[in-house]
């Protein structure tokens, strides 16, 4: 057992930390906000360091590292709140492509993805709520090529992105296609969310794509699609919550009230307790789920990404509402840091599908012996 | 025991429900309460409403009889502020039902009239000046002076969170009047500074959820007419009112709209089927009715108990802080039943918004209207007789 983290993961940390904090500045933030959450500029930053390849393998351009060192970097993304697509484009959209990487089309996309040229994402839901995995989009093969029309909706960055993968269907055979958002069939529309952060839905007409897979592996690639964002999603939500935290330790040492600092109060001091614990039970599951997906990986990664998602869901709730509440006013001023933390928060809480659909999955996983 | 209202208890809930429906809130009304700098009133619209709620006699309703109004009880008192909540109409509720009487019953007659018949008649808004920068929840610390200079009084200070101050006509302002610090409470006089007073000016506040403002006074000079009550006579007039505002802050109402809106966005759609089958959604419903009922009845009980002469101290703060933290927690129960959907802003959000809003506005009920460890504390000494601590 060893719970540290490697010479080389530190190294990582400290490099992130240190681009992060020189592009994560208020100013910047604020500007970001008003151009749908995303920085272009870092974004190009983290490419030139090498984090955006970093678990990608070498002949794509990256550092071919695993799910813990890539969750080093995610981590650090939330504590810092960056605007730029982590948990979809390094994680949710671009590792469950891995196996196929031996396909052209896949290779351009994470080469692309890994030295910042573009953005990977996937179109995984279409429009109303019945959107994840029951694609209605439709594929015509014509020869060698095959042609994409239906309609997705929130696409993460997708506004942003170079290259896409989706569900569709071809006669009633599910398949997985990767096309280039820059196709004259797609048109895109800004999906604004509560953080600011844009998403996009899709209209796509007769879009050229590339069939990745279809028939029994697409049900693969989803579930590892859904096993890495709640993977990437439980580290960037540790992050968040060193953040809150970070914040709201220092508030409440500096802020007095009835002659004393509030930290001095004993229930204010107990709510900020309970936060670090269900802080640090967050950090134990995030470590457990990457830790399996890397290369010691043992046991059952579903249930492990379930119980991450159980702790992402229920520390970034909780964490995020009592950080507010003991700053009083002074937390949900958008004039203080605090509240851009709480929204993406609840952002990647509902992204999850939200705790009783989580347990409800996680139950089904035991009753099924599929989780141990 | 008899749990329900009286008849006439239904019937007049029956009424401002339709009066909410078919005259305040029309389309026009909502289509400018859509936008956010005038969500919380100030608009044209806003004010032709407010003047027709006064006409028609609602803002009267529950004051007094003797400070000229019907003297409505409690319990009609909440029906009132819960069904306007509930309609989504911005019922003046501080300035009108809390300020208003308080006001008309301490005022010197110089003004009174005159402010008195521009509120009930919707034509005045009264924002409270308390908190400042420095001075939250310990509010007996604030700073803000008022000097005396012959028949004037002199203003000098910041307030921060005066909400609606960008469109109120005056400020209920508590200012420190006994320069000695160590008087705390007993040194705070209340003012009614009308806001086009000269030195008097008011900046906004953007917050996660809502819109308030600071409000700054510099040499803000005002006769002593418009000093409410007694000089150093302010903290009664303050805390008065507590015990009525906490539990509007958490009307049944106004937290149950959440669930009544998604569930008839669930039970009206035939989309929605396949989700109201699924029994972890059924569960976020029936949890969210359960906590919902026990809110329900604790706000009657209350404003029955006052109706009765009690103080209802002890019931306010514990519905205060049952109804903020399910406030929260609603929020996250329904949210889930959409997400991730719920997220979505603008032209693509459900509801109209309201779930996206629901978040963002959650926390400001727990630490607003006395934070919920102060009720907590209340509820320990007063309801369970345990020592007082720190
Ligand atoms: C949107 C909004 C609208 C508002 N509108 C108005 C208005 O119209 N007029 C007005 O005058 N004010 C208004 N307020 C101010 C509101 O009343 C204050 O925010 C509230 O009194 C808390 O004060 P504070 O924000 O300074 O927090 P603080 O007093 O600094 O308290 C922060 C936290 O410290 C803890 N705490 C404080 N004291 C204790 C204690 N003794 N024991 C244990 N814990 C404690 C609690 O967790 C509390 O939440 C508004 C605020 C907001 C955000």
């Amino acid at each position: 057992m060893d719970f540290s983290l490697s010479e080389f993961q530190q190294e990582i940390q400290q490099l992130a930390k240190k681009i992060l904090a020189d592009y994560c500045t208020q100013p910047r933030l604020r500007n970001a906000e008003a151009n749908d959450y995303f920085d272009a500029e870092l974004w190009q930053q983290l490419a030139e360091a090498g984090l955006l390849g970093l678990a990608l393998p070498e002949s794509v351009g990256g550092m071919a590292q695993d799910l813990e060192t890539l969750a080093v970097v995610l981590e650090q993304l939330g504590a810092h709140v960056a605007p730029v697509p982590g948990i979809s484009a390094l994680a949710t959209a671009s590792l469950p492509l891995l196996p196929y990487i031996e396909q052209p089309a896949v290779h351009e996309a994470l080469a692309a993805l890994s030295s910042g040229a573009g953005i990977l994402t996937c179109a995984l839901a279409e429009s109303g709520i019945s959107g994840n995995g029951i694609a209605q989009a439709v594929v015509e093969a014509e020869g060698d090529h095959y042609y994409l029309s239906g309609e997705k909706s929130r696409v993460p960055a997708g506004l942003q992105a170079s290259h896409c993968w989706t569900v569709a269907k071809q006669g009633e055979e599910q398949g997985i296609y990767l096309f280039s958002c820059d196709d004259a069939g797609v048109t895109r529309r800004r999906q604004l969310t509560t953080s600011g952060e844009a998403l996009a839905s899709m209209t796509l007409d007769r879009v050229k794509a590339v069939k990745i897979v279809s028939g029994e592996q697409v049900a693969q690639v989803l579930s590892a699609a859904a096993i890495y964002q709640r993977a990437a999603s439980a580290a960037v939500a540790t992050g968040l919550c060193e953040g809150m935290l970070a914040l709201a330790s220092e508030h409440c040492s500096q802020r007095k009230q009835f002659g004393r600092a509030l930290g001095s109060f004993q229930a204010v001091a107990h709510q900020l307790a309970d936060c670090y614990i269900d802080k640090e039970c967050l950090r134990t599951a995030s470590e457990q789920v990457s830790a399996q997906l890397g290369q010691n990986s043992q046991g059952s990664v579903e249930g492990a990404s379930l119980v991450a998602a159980y702790w992402t869901t229920e520390a970034l709730h909780r964490v995020s509402h009592r950080c507010q509440h003991v700053h009083g006013g002074t937390g949900v001023d958008r004039d203080y840091p605090l509240y851009r933390y709480c929204l993406q928060a609840r952002q990647i809480e509902m992204d999850l599908g939200g705790q009783s659909s989580v347990l409800a999955a996680l139950g089904e996983g035991i009753a099924a012996q599929r989780v141990a | 025991m008899n749990i329900d209202l009286s008849a006439e208890q239904e019937a007049f809930r029956q009424r401002v429900r339709e009066y909410m429906a078919s005259q305040m809130m029309t389309p026009e009304f909502k289509a400018e309460l859509a936008q956010p700098d005038v969500s919380h009133g100030g608009g044209p619209v806003y004010w032709q409403k407010m003047r027709q709620l006064g006409a028609d006699g609602w803002i009267r309703y529950s004051w007094p009889k003797e400070l000229g109004g019907e003297g409505a009880d409690p319990v009609e008192q909440y029906l009132l502020v819960d069904e306007a909540k509930r309609a989504g109409f911005p019922w003046p509720a501080l300035s009108a039902n809390s300020i208003g009487p308080v006001f008309a019953k301490y005022a010197q007659p110089e003004i009174r009239d005159k402010v008195v018949s521009e509120i009930l008649n919707g034509e005045a808004y009264l924002a409270i000046g308390y908190s400042e920068p420095s001075a939250g929840s310990d509010l007996a610390s604030l700073r803000t002076r008022a000097e005396r200079d012959g028949d004037d009084w002199v203003i000098n200070g910041q307030k921060i969170w005066t909400s609606c101050a960008n469109f109120a006509n005056y400020i209920w302002l508590a200012a420190r009047t006994d320069p000695d610090p160590s008087k705390r409470h007993k040194g705070l006089t209340i003012f009614l500074v009308p806001t086009d007073s000269e030195g008097y000016s008011c900046t906004l506040i953007h917050t996660m959820g809502v819109l308030t403002t600071t409000t700054y006074y510099q040499d803000v000079r005002i006769p002593d007419c418009y000093r409410v009550g007694e000089v150093n006579g302010g903290w009664p007039l303050i805390t008065g009112q507590l015990n009525v505002e906490r539990l509007s802050l958490v009307g049944y109402g106004h937290v149950a709209k959440l669930y009544d809106k998604t569930l008839g966005l669930l039970r009206g759609n035939d989309d929605y089927r396949e989700l109201l089958d699924t029994p972890w959604v059924q569960r976020n419903l029936a949890v969210a009715h359960a906590r919902l009922e026990a809110l329900k009845m604790l706000c009657l009980k209350s404003a029955w108990i006052m109706e009765q002469g009690g103080t209802g101290m002890v019931e306010a703060s514990a519905t205060k802080v049952y109804g903020s933290e399910l406030y929260i927690e609603l929020g996250r129960l329904m949210a889930e039943i959409l997400a991730p959907l719920a997220n979505l802003r603008d032209g693509d959000a459900v509801l109209n918004g309201l779930m996206e809003l629901w978040y963002r506005k959650g926390t400001v009920h727990t630490f607003g209207g006395g934070a919920n460890e102060l009720q907590r504390s209340i509820v320990a000494a007063a309801g369970l007789g345990l020592p007082r601590g720190a």
